[in-house]
């Protein structure tokens, strides 16, 4: 008859977002976070780390984000932070050509210092810089869909970080990713039976866990995520670890 | 040939000029009769020799002659003039063409007496020491000595038996010297008076009295008695010099005013001639004239106490045998032999340097050791070859200068000896012309001594000698140089060929070299090769070393200049400043630097580039990689302190930028590296730490355990680490210091997920155990998770992020340095919630463990309703046992959260007891021994002054549990108490209300029913026929209380019964103030007998004492509602009840109707 039972606890994501210099990753970070644009031009210094809680598909989620420093001076220090990654965005910039180009090395980077399958892994690309005007745009829909065809990659959008276009759809697309190579990882080690590959580390969902406390909510998104982020007022940047709630006794509600 | 040649030449010309002087002597015998003529010429001599160009006037009395005489006079002396003159004329062009020729030969005169040299050159020095050895002048002249002499030159020149003879024999045979007098007249004291006015006209006349014949006059000094002369003459000694006696005599001289008048006329003499014709016209007017010349008095000295230095002394004047004073003349004697100065020099020089070899040979002398002392046999015949050419000390010095510094070419001597020989040298050479020939020797010395000076400062490094000789040679070098940097070259001087000093760096450029310049760069060539010697010694076969031998071998590298440094600053730099104010060591740096970046850059760059990216663990920790064949970059760490320390060394010795100032960037996957394997170490090492922990206290004052203290102390490594690195770049240092917070917060939740599986291993074992055991390694697990979690932030503050961040922002903008804030605090407070929560996970599994006995012990109690159960006692003994030793062993705050975890399963157990209670059908009892219970475990929780944070669940599982304890009645009771209070938070009412007056008396209640208002038409016609009912609750207080009701009013909603009641209660049932009046409002049906209920209200007693006497009360009417009461509830679960079902049956007829 009791209605006891653990708190609700969140699931703990690891995000790295690579790309160019310039091409908008700490922008979209700060608008995705804190909802806020920043008119500053600044260079990140190496690396940034961010949290934020989300709600998708009715699950609570932690999200770590680290933002890079796209600089190659900053390369030799930048890539240890890409081990123990759950998400990829790999950022470009719709009026940069070239920041497409270059994709392909930030994801070789990646790969090689992540050390992850790369075919069981979410990369999402983001086209940042969304709002500004056609005669600016460089780079075409049908050019990144060829990009992401021949490497293999199968998430694409557009974002705009100062008109708040799509920021969240671009987390909640890698986050819906990452649960779907989760789901076809369980049902290859169940196919396994017995069978567990020692070698390589095993990813189980139920093994990440992070308590958020129950009275903590951050922004969350619906199960239908095509609305405009202009609409979803966060609170601003949920800090991590609020003081968790005790558990409540359950209300009795008998009717005879 | 050539040589011997030359020297057989200049050997004849030095024995034709030596045969002048008795050519001369012939002449002088032949006019012995006339002795003016003879002073004439020996005055033209003297003033040859002593080249002094003022020409002074001398008489001497002048003996009666013939006229015959007179006019052979005259023819004669005429031609020996002419011919003197010419004689003269000729011996000087005849010295400078030699002097010249020797000048000219001084290499290859160098060079034969440091070879083998030809024996006729030797044999002729050899010679003409012996010479001077057999006619020794000075009082040292002794057989004995002379002897000893004469061996000691024969091995010293290496002259054999026979060549010794036959040259003994020349010598003896030669003819002695022209040993010279050298007098100088310097003055006169106190002579006795001679003319009428009381003073005398003295002038001086001087001879040996061996030859009467020659004597010398000096000038007259009129009309006074104490003369100035300072006249110099110079006699010839034909005899021996120690038995001769020179004479001096003082005359006055007297003269008429004609000879006067002539004698003024001297200064108008123009060439010898006139002088001729002067001098005679005055003979011829002194003899015509009346004159007479008085002798004032005269001295006899013997030339045997005259010392080889000379002798400055007053002599007495005597005559005869009167005792009177005749005043004092002072003069200055000196010997020497009549020899060409540069010849003598000449001669000097290779003197010394065969001496020198001799003495090198004959001592077993080291090298740079010999200072100058020869010895006493060597002194003395350099001395007296000085004396007897009559050189200068200048003139000594430079011979030493040239003869040292040729033998200094091959036989290194100490440089004291050169530096105070410079001392002599110095003075009188800065005020030479540049072109004299002693200017030119002096600097064909400096050429020859300077590449050793170099040498030195090239070789300090040397591990031949001790430091005590570099230094004592470093500091005669030194000094050496200063002086010479102190003069200026002469432009047609070349001191620095480029044959010599091929190692000058001016040679590479047009720039032009100077001593200062040469001193920078001998530094820096010998610098230069040291740094090569030991490259070459330090380096092995380059192609098959490792990385580790090539980090290795910068060490040594990078040691090696170091204590270099080290030397020189300890050793030299203090007297490179002293003497040429360099910065030795500064030098030594720089050169250093250009080099030993070129180096160490390529290695440690290679080296860098082929660490291997290591297989660093992700956040699940499943693995730990192998590290045994990684390599660990412990040497390039130290390669790293190595040269930050030499460049810290760098920057306080030079202002100037240094190359290796930047070696830092080499290094940055290296460092990388380095915090990689830190983590990877680090998580090995709390492993082991958690393994090896036996999970009890480090000691009595503390709480945690081993691997606590152990994790700790990996993270003091790293910051260790850190503070060595000491990163200069503040963006890198934020990365690195950010990549370090990272893994150290990494580490901290790694040892709260393996301690928490420690302590879960320990419950798996105790799952056995029928109830479950507090365990002290449970809450030492606690306490350790905990104060490494308390720890962290404090020791990343050690870190030093505060000042990068700072730094950060003046190099970037703030916005920046924020961000960069913000992210290290992010990652450090997502560590310690994820700690944290592990701790509060761990806690509430200890807690849902300590459950199943506290619920069974629960339901014992509550069951048994003897009051001498021990369940009770049993349940009490757990809890206190348990909190106990949680009270013991946890610090405060996990103590807290213990106490806050067991109460939230305590609410969890009671609410559960509750529940499954009910449906059993538990009596009140039951429930009674239930609150009891919780009542009791609530006071033991409060002994720590517990503050739950469940207190509203407390409240609400008291309250159920005081309803279910209650007995029906009460129940029931309880039940119209809600019902008053939900009337009375009512603002209106469906079914209208009720109005009365009450109020309590001495005897009972006296009630005053006045009116209704609003009644809810229960007729068809819409209208109600109503009347009230009062009735007391609880109805077991009341039973013997009647219940009174009012008349029925017709067909009004609005009825005013206006009807008074007097009802009696006894003292105890007015005193009960939750009391209760019910009045219950119905409908008359005709047709029935039954009446149709309306709906009621209700007052309390405390409520009719709180309303003041008289005053209406208006209450809002209300049917009862079923659902929503807990009483009701309670209620429901005593179907068994009678009373509870029939009241339960009524009340639902109520609330349907």
């Amino acid at each position: 008859m009791t209605n006891m039972r653990p708190p609700q606890k969140s699931k703990l994501l690891k995000v790295v977002i690579l790309g160019d210099g310039g091409v908008g990753k700490s922008a979209l970070l700060t608008r995705f976070v804190a909802n806020r644009y920043e008119e500053n031009n600044f260079h990140t210094i190496g690396v940034e780390f961010m949290n934020k809680d989300i709600v998708v598909d009715g699950e609570r989620y932690t999200l770590q984000i680290w933002d890079t420093a796209g600089q190659e001076r900053f390369r030799a220090l930048r890539t240890p932070f890409y081990r123990g990654s759950d998400i990829c965005l790999l950022c470009y910039a719709l009026d940069d050509r070239d920041s497409l180009k270059g994709l392909g090395v930030w994801r070789n980077e990646f790969l090689n210092y992540a050390d992850v399958d790369q075919d069981k892994f979410p990369f999402i690309v983001v086209g940042n810089k969304n709002d500004i005007p056609a005669q600016k745009r460089q780079v075409s829909s049908d050019a990144v869909q060829q990009w992401c065809a021949e490497q293999k990659v199968a998430c694409h959008i557009e974002t705009s970080s100062k008109a708040a276009t799509n920021v969240t759809d671009a987390f909640v697309l890698g986050l819906r990713q990452w649960r779907h190579m989760e789901c076809v990882a369980e049902a290859e080690l169940r196919q396994h039976g017995d069978t567990i590959d020692l070698t390589r580390p095993i990813r189980l969902v139920q093994r990440r866990i992070c308590c958020t406390g129950g009275g903590g909510g951050g922004g969350g998104v619906g199960q239908d995520a095509d609305g405009d982020d202009a609409a979803m007022h966060s609170p601003g940047k949920k800090v991590f670890g609020q003081k968790r709630n005790a558990s409540k006794a359950p209300a009795t509600n008998y009717r005879l | 040939m050539d040589e011997e040649q030359m020297w057989k030449g200049f050997f004849f010309k030095l024995q034709e000029l030596k045969m002048n002087p008795p050519t001369e002597h012939e002449h002088q015998l032949q006019d012995g009769d006339d002795g003016f003529f003879e002073k004439f010429g020996s005055l033209l001599r003297q003033k040859s020799q002593i080249d002094e160009g003022v020409l002074k006037s001398s008489l001497a009395p002048l003996e009666e002659n013939g006229s015959g005489g007179e006019e052979d006079s005259d023819e004669s002396p005429d031609g020996t003039l002419q011919l003197s003159q010419d004689s003269e004329c000729t011996s000087i062009d005849t010295f400078a063409t030699e002097s010249t020729l020797a000048s000219s030969s001084d290499k290859d005169i160098s060079t034969s007496v440091l070879d083998s040299a030809p024996v006729m050159n030797v044999t002729d020095l050899y010679e003409e020491i012996l010479f001077e050895i057999f006619n020794n002048i000075g009082c040292e002249n002794n057989e004995e000595c002379t002897n000893s002499l004469v061996e000691f030159v024969q091995d010293a020149f290496k002259i054999p038996n026979a060549t010794h003879e036959e040259i003994y024999e020349a010598a003896r045979l030669k003819e002695p010297p022209n040993v010279r007098l050298n007098v100088e007249i310097i003055k006169a004291e106190n002579l006795m008076s001679k003319d009428s006015n009381g003073l005398s006209d003295p002038f001086v006349t001087l001879y040996l009295e061996s030859n009467g014949s020659h004597r010398y006059n000096s000038s007259v000094k009129p009309a006074t008695l104490n003369p100035i002369w300072e006249e110099h003459f110079s006699l010839p000694i034909t005899e021996n010099a120690r038995d001769e006696v020179l004479i001096v005599e003082v005359w006055d001289f007297d003269a008429a005013e004609t000879v006067k008048e002539k004698v003024n006329k001297i200064l108008d003499v123009k060439g010898v001639k006139g002088l001729s014709k002067l001098m005679k016209e005055i003979a011829v007017t002194a003899s015509s004239g009346k004159h007479d010349n008085e002798l004032i008095g005269r001295a006899a000295i013997t030339l045997k106490s005259i010392p080889v230095s000379g002798l400055t002394v007053w002599y007495n004047l005597e005559k005869g045998s009167k005792g009177r004073s005749r005043g004092s003349l002072l003069v200055n004697l000196a010997l020497s032999a009549e020899k060409n100065k540069s010849v003598a020099v000449q001669e000097h020089k290779n003197l010394l340097k065969l001496l020198l070899m001799y003495e090198l040979e004959t001592s077993q002398v080291a090298n740079y050791w010999w200072s100058g002392k020869f010895s006493p046999n060597a002194e003395l015949i350099r001395s007296q070859h000085a004396a007897q050419s009559g050189l200068t000390p200048f003139d000594c010095a430079l011979s030493q200068w040239h003869a040292y510094s040729t033998i200094h070419e091959t036989h290194k001597l100490n440089f004291t000896l050169f530096n105070s020989i410079l001392d002599v040298v110095v003075p009188v050479i800065t005020y030479m012309q540049n072109d004299s020939e002693d200017v030119k020797t002096f600097w064909d010395g400096v050429k020859r001594l300077l590449p050793s000076c170099f040498a030195v400062l090239r070789k300090l490094r040397s591990k031949n000698t001790s430091d005590k000789n570099i230094i004592r040679a470093l500091n005669e070098v030194l000094d050496i140089l200063k002086k010479i940097k102190e003069l200026e070259v002469p432009e047609s001087v070349d001191i620095f060929p480029k044959s010599v000093y091929g190692w000058l760096h001016t040679n590479d450029t047009d720039e032009t070299c100077n001593i200062d310049t040469a001193i920078e760069d001998a530094i820096n060539t010998g610098t230069r090769e040291w740094l090569e010697h030991i490259v070459e010694g330090s380096r092995q076969s380059k192609n098959t070393e490792t990385d580790d031998e090539k980090l290795q071998y910068v060490i040594k590298l990078i040691q090696m200049v170091r204590s270099d440094l080290q030397r020189a600053m300890e050793y030299f730099d203090k007297i490179f400043y002293h003497k040429i104010q360099l910065n030795y060591s500064a030098v030594l740096y720089l050169f250093y630097d250009s080099k030993l970046a070129e180096i160490c850059k390529s290695i440690i760059i290679e080296v860098c580039n082929n660490i291997k990216r290591l297989d660093v663990p992700d956040d699940q920790f499943e693995y730990l990689p192998n590290l045994e064949n990684v390599n660990m970059g412990t040497t390039l760490f130290e390669v790293y302190l190595i040269l930050k320390r030499y460049v810290q060394l760098g920057e306080s010795l030079c202002s100037e930028p240094l190359e290796l100032s930047n070696f830092y960037p080499w290094f940055e996957r290296g460092v990388t590296h380095w915090l990689d394997i830190s983590i990877i170490k680090a998580l090995s090492r709390i492993q082991k730490a958690i393994d090896l922990d036996q999970l009890k206290a480090v000691d009595e004052t503390v709480k945690y355990s081993s691997s606590a203290v152990d994790t700790l102390s990996i993270f003091y490594q790293i910051k260790i680490f850190w503070q060595q690195l000491d990163w200069p770049e503040v963006e890198g240092s934020y990365i690195f210091v950010a990549k370090i917070v990272n893994d150290l917060c990494r580490c901290c939740i790694f040892y709260a997920q393996q301690m928490s599986r420690r302590v879960e291993n320990i419950f798996i074992a105790d799952d056995n155990n029928k109830n479950f055991i507090l365990s002290e390694e449970w809450c030492i697990a606690i306490n350790n998770m905990d104060y490494i979690r308390q720890s962290l932030p404090s020791f990343i503050k050690e870190l030093s992020i505060d000042d990068i961040i700072k730094r950060l922002g003046e190099y970037r903008t703030n916005l920046e340095a924020e961000r960069c804030a913000s992210t290290i605090k992010t990652v450090i407070e997502n560590a310690l919630d994820t700690e944290r929560n592990q701790i509060v996970e761990l806690i509430e599994i200890v807690a849902r463990k300590m459950a199943p006995p506290i619920r069974r012990y629960l339901a014992e109690g509550a069951e048994v309703l003897a009051k001498d159960s021990n369940s009770m006692d049993q349940l009490m003994m757990y809890l206190e046992s348990s909190l106990a030793t949680l009270y013991d062993t946890l610090n405060e705050i996990n103590f807290q959260r213990i106490l806050d975890g067991i109460w939230s399963e305590l609410s969890i157990i009671m609410y559960d007891l509750i529940q499954s209670n009910l449906d059993k059908r538990r009596p009140p009892a039951f429930f009674q021994n239930l609150n009891n219970t919780l009542q009791t475990m609530m006071d033991c929780f409060k002994m720590g002054n517990l503050q739950t944070s469940d207190i509203k669940i407390l409240s609400s599982i008291q309250s159920r549990l005081r309803l279910y304890s209650l007995e029906t009645s009460d129940l029931i009771h309880q039940y119209y108490l809600e019902r008053l209070e939900n009337q009375k938070s009512q603002e209106s009412s469906p079914y209208g209300q009720l109005t009365i007056t009450a109020q309590l008396t001495d005897t009972g209640l006296l009630l005053n029913i006045l009116n209704a208002r609003n009644l809810l038409p229960m007729d068809s016609n819409g209208s109600v026929d109503s009347f009230v009912k009062a009735s007391f609750m609880p109805t077991s207080r009341f039973n013997d209380v009647p219940t009174v009701k009012t008349n029925v009013h017709n067909k009004s909603c609005f009825p005013l019964y206006d009807q008074e009641f007097r009802i009696n209660l006894s003292d105890h049932q007015r005193s009960e103030k939750n009391s209760l009046i019910v009045f219950s409002i119905k409908d008359k049906d005709l047709f029935g007998m039954s009446s149709q209920y309306i709906a009621e209200s209700y007052i309390s007693f405390a409520d009719l004492e709180a309303t003041p006497p008289g005053e209406q009360i208006m209450m809002n009417l209300s049917r009862p509602e079923y659902t929503d009461s807990e009483s009701l509830r309670a209620l429901e679960y005593r179907l068994g009840d009678k009373q509870a079902k029939d009241f339960l049956k009524k009340l639902k007829n109520r609330s349907f109707s």
